[in-house]
């Protein structure tokens, strides 16, 4: 009986020897960021400048070719990224004295140069659309904005004589 | 001895067996996302560094579980932008610490290569902290980079 009871528990202590379990494994994934600057730098080069004006007569200073008379505006943009451009435009330009505006209108358009040929057509300058950079690989480049406009002859008609400005002002955003 | 005493005996020390033989030799981790390395807003041609003790922008994980384990890091050599452009990044040896959870004592470790660390249950886990260099191009492109970076955790021994 005792030897019975023996070897019964043996097998008893042999059958519950549990099963070697297998230990699990985890993993997470985090990101890592960062955002580069771009660069950006504007300068104003020129002013438009329609000219004297005589009473009655316009003046045309049309960007991408050289004024007869008057002188274009530039700005300069050193950029190394896309940029996008708004234009905050006078409605029309104001008496040194005072009196009423003198009505003008504005045009714009990109070049690789102060003067010569633009890279496009002129248009409104509010219609300006962006300005990207040739290379794309970070390195910086210098574009152009040239400024002319129009001033139509009957604007001068009965005009109150002296000196007429305004400002244009422009705001220039790195994309990206 | 009767019969009804030896089945009785015999039941109790089966019991007994099993009891001291079957313990659990599971181990079991699991490990948790908790914040990315950031990086922040980076000047072409200046390194930018995060320190591991950098609580604000360096990679955190949690690890739920105690025991001796197997840590590895899946490093990137870079990041890289939206546009297809690559930015270098670099780990050192000096890059990582480990925080157990409840008490809050730290250790380094090298984050390059995969390391032995030591949860005690007392802890119940501990945090992994990571940090690196980033080395932007002196005409890096301007924009957004990203990279992912894993953490494994294997129990010692399997």
């Amino acid at each position: 009986m005792k030897n019975l009871l023996n070897t019964v528990i043996v097998a008893a202590g042999i059958a519950a020897l549990p099963t070697v379990a297998q230990a699990q494994s985890a993993s997470g994934t985090v990101d890592a960021t960062a955002t580069v600057l771009a660069y950006l730098d504007v300068q104003n080069v020129a002013d438009l400048d329609f000219g004297s004006l005589s009473a009655g007569s316009g003046a045309t200073v049309t960007p991408g070719t050289i004024p007869g008379s008057g002188t274009l505006g530039v700005l300069q943009i050193d950029h190394n990224s896309e940029v996008s451009v708004s234009v905050a435009l006078p409605a029309g330009l104001a008496h040194s004295g005072s009196g009423p505006d003198l009505p003008v209108s504005f045009e714009c358009g990109y070049s690789a140069a102060q003067s010569g040929a633009l890279d496009g057509p002129a248009v409104g300058c509010s219609s300006l659309g962006n300005r990207t950079t040739s290379a794309g690989d970070g390195s910086t480049e210098t574009s152009y904005i040239q400024v002319g406009g129009l001033i139509a002859g009957a604007a001068t008609t009965d005009r109150l004589p002296g000196t007429y400005s305004g400002t244009l002002t422009f705001t220039v955003n790195s994309v990206y | 001895m009767s019969t009804h005493r030896c089945l009785a005996l015999l039941a109790a020390r089966c019991v007994l067996v099993t009891l001291l033989l079957a313990a659990p030799a599971e181990a079991q981790v699991s490990v948790f996302p908790v914040q990315d390395l950031t990086f922040g807003q980076v000047q072409p041609g200046v390194q930018e560094d995060v320190p591991a003790t950098d609580a604000q922008r360096r990679a955190e994980y949690e690890i739920r579980g105690t025991g001796v384990f197997q840590v590895s890091l899946f490093l990137p050599s870079q990041m890289t932008s939206v546009g297809g452009a690559s930015l270098p990044v670099r780990f050192d040896s000096g890059d990582g610490v480990v925080r157990w959870r409840r008490t809050g004592i730290s250790f380094a470790f090298d984050p390059t290569v995969p390391s032995t660390v030591w949860v005690p249950f007392w802890e119940g886990g501990a945090r992994i902290y990571l940090g690196g260099l980033a080395n932007p191009d002196a005409t890096q492109p301007p924009g957004h980079y990203v990279a992912t970076v894993t953490l494994q955790v294997v129990p010692a021994g399997t």
